[in-house]
């Protein structure tokens, strides 16, 4: 224990004494938070297309609804990309929605009213960031309705189902805060383990360090505590800023906080370690960790939604780690809602790959100061 | 009576294409300094990592404080010094961090502010180690090396790439060690170092050990040589008219002309009325005796320095 506080006291030194390293690790992510904070943060009124593909909801039919009506709802909803889901109650609606269930992102309800057509619009508190875009596609859903319906009334009443998660309003600068944790927290545990094992090794300190009593795995435990540290200080320092400069509200789950930021910080190691070992050479695993961190900032749906994006720019952001990091930070700090089988998959998908892929690289990298 | 701190054995690194290790033997007595002396690339530093648990030998037995080791083990480290030829150490760092950070992995340590004295940066404790000299860096990796009170030290090439002044410095530092009785093991390819700090000097080549000795054996085995050199106009010179004499092979070194002999007075004589009759300028005529580099030379036929 004294050999590994002694090594992770010297990490933390020589982390806070770089400067510029220091600089960056905090500039940056400020620097995106300010842009786009100032670009985005007020009322957008931007249009928002309608091409997301395979969107549910949940559809509530009261009245004397024809099967010629209801399948009119189909033919609308396929022609949008939506997926409708059949509930049986406004109660159970509001539940869907409130939920999250089957993947119900709002709901909608229509009522005969003696021929005429009541249309309201159910959205959840929590998915506020994406509220515009609901809202769009509601409206372009009832303008398909419209053109195979006659008669139809269009009354558009959007409602808010509370949620008991989320009772602070979220701000578009809430959504980019989130983004922002979620770069930073992606950026500084994917360069990590390159700058220590990688330089460390290049620059023969690993080789001065073996040769004493220090084990591998204290030396890997002590650069991991400290980049916890430093990443969480980092992220404490983000969010005063953004609740100074734009007053952002938090609504932050600990406990899924927690979680997410350990689970997402290993994650990051992990990639980055697995770089190191593709790679070798650290200035390599360096540039091909900072094009995939460049790819991830842009195409993850960090600064704003994924849903906004083309679909097959969306595709890539599906598959981008960062996505799930930036959705679960979302989640913990009341930002949006999911699904806990959601957070909990996302999360334990996190904790295996660095399980796997952090004691490998250190490992790997012990291994080749002996050959 | 003298006591083996260290033996090697029949120890072997083979490389793809290089056999960096070829089956060599060696042991050290305690509070000896012991040198491994060698070009580049000889095998040196590779077997002193082997030994020092950084790398692992493909055959060979290494008896380490009497007890045979496949690696290393901690309780060894304990009393074991390492100074790499690289002196790099964690950024950002200053010099009385580093050694507190050293001191933390053993379970004994000297104060560190003997240690900073006995390599001399008592001026330079609170200074960053990234801006200090080659050599200060260098007194400071032995600093480290040294914060265990180790019984052996192993200090890989320390004075390599220093000016005249430094490597005296560390010199120093050396031959205090050995005033204390540790025992050290010392690689080099300056031969002056090995022949003016060691007890007995390994010169190895190729990965491989072709002598062992201490220096003055090393030398005695060539006889009674004596080294007549001077510098002179060389095409003017004609080399086969030399080795005519009685003389070992001349050799030529840049501008400076080599006359291995064992009869100096006779050769002497020679060169001057020879050098009248051709009216050829001799300048900075030298007669000095043998030393490691010519060891090196009538062993491998190269000088340490190709």
């Amino acid at each position: 224990m004294k050999l590994m506080l002694g090594i992770l006291k010297a990490f933390l030194k020589s982390r806070i004494r770089d400067k510029g390293a220091l600089f960056w690790t905090l500039a940056f992510p400020i620097m995106f938070l300010v842009i786009f904070g100032l670009a985005f943060g007020g009322d957008s009124s931007s249009s928002v297309s309608t091409g997301a593909e395979e969107i549910r909801y949940a559809i509530y039919l009261s009245g004397e609804i024809d099967e010629e009506t209801e399948s009119n709802i189909i033919k609308a909803s396929e022609t949008m990309g939506l997926k409708p889901l059949l509930v049986y109650s406004l109660s159970d609606l509001g539940e869907s929605v409130e939920k999250g269930y089957d993947g119900v992102e709002f709901g909608i309800s229509l009522m005969d009213k003696e021929g005429l057509y009541e249309v309201k619009a159910y959205f959840n508190a929590g998915a506020m960031n994406k509220m515009q875009f609901y809202q769009s596609v509601v409206n372009n859903f009832v303008t398909e309705f419209r053109k195979t319906t006659a008669g139809f009334e269009n009354i558009i009443t959007v409602e808010t189902v509370e949620r008991e998660f989320t009772e602070q309003p979220v701000t578009n600068t809430g959504y980019i805060l989130s983004g922002v944790i979620a770069v930073s927290i992606s950026l500084s545990g994917i360069m990590a383990l390159i700058i220590s094992f990688g330089y460390y090794r290049k620059q023969d300190i690993i080789k001065r360090l073996i040769v004493t009593p220090m084990k591998g795995s204290q030396f890997l435990a002590a650069d991991i505590i400290n980049n916890l540290l430093v990443s969480i200080i980092t992220i404490i320092i983000i969010m005063l800023f953004a609740r100074l400069l734009f007053q952002v509200s938090f609504n932050i789950n600990f406990l899924y906080f927690a979680i997410t930021y350990f689970s997402s910080m290993f994650l990051m190691m992990g990639l980055g370690g697995l770089f190191l070992l593709l790679f070798r050479e650290p200035n390599a695993a360096m540039n091909a960790a900072n094009i995939f961190s460049t790819i991830m900032m842009f195409f993850a749906g960090v600064y704003f939604p994924l849903e906004l994006m083309p679909k097959w720019l969306q595709r890539l952001g599906y598959i981008l780690p960062m996505t799930y990091v930036a959705e679960n930070i979302r989640f913990s700090l009341g930002q949006d809602y999911m699904q806990l089988s959601r957070f909990w998959t996302t999360n334990a998908v996190f904790i295996l790959i660095a399980a796997v892929a952090i004691p490998l690289m250190g490992k790997t990298i012990f291994k080749l100061e002996q050959i | 009576m003298s006591k083996k701190i260290l033996e090697v054995k029949n120890l072997k690194k083979y490389y793809p294409t290089v056999k960096a290790v070829d089956d060599i033997s060696f042991s050290i007595e305690k509070g000896t300094v012991f040198t491994l002396l060698g070009p580049n690339g000889a095998g040196k530093t590779t077997t002193l990592e082997i030994i020092e648990g950084i790398k692992k030998a493909d055959e060979g037995r290494i008896v380490f404080f009497g007890e045979e080791l496949k690696q290393v083990s901690d309780e060894a480290k304990q009393k074991i010094g390492v100074s790499l030829q690289s002196t790099n150490f964690i950024p950002h760092l200053k010099v009385k961090e580093v050694f507190e950070l050293f001191a933390s992995f053993f379970k004994k340590s000297l104060p560190i502010e003997e240690v900073i004295g006995f390599v001399s940066l008592e001026e330079k404790r609170n200074d960053l180690v990234e801006k200090l000299s080659g050599g200060q860096k260098q007194r400071v990796a032995i600093g480290c090396a040294l914060i265990n009170d180790p019984e052996m030290v192993f200090l890989d090439e320390p004075t390599t790439g220093l000016d005249p002044q430094a490597r005296r410095n560390i010199w120093g530092i050396i031959e205090h060690l050995k005033g204390q009785g540790k025992t050290v093991f010392l690689t080099t390819h300056y031969m002056e170092e090995a022949q003016k700090l060691s007890d007995m000097v390994c010169i190895m080549d190729y990965g491989k050990i072709i002598a062992i000795d201490t220096p003055s054996g090393h030398i005695k085995k060539l006889g009674e040589l004596n080294y007549v050199e001077f510098a002179a106009d060389l095409e003017q010179l004609d080399i086969d008219e030399l080795n005519a004499w009685d003389v070992e092979e001349v050799e030529i070194e840049g501008d400076k002309v080599i006359i291995p002999t064992k009869s100096l007075h006779i050769v002497l004589e020679k060169l001057l009325s020879w050098a009248k009759r051709k009216e050829l300028d001799l300048n900075d005529i030298s007669i000095r005796q043998p030393n490691l580099e010519d060891v090196f030379l009538s062993l491998t036929g190269r000088r340490l320095r190709d």
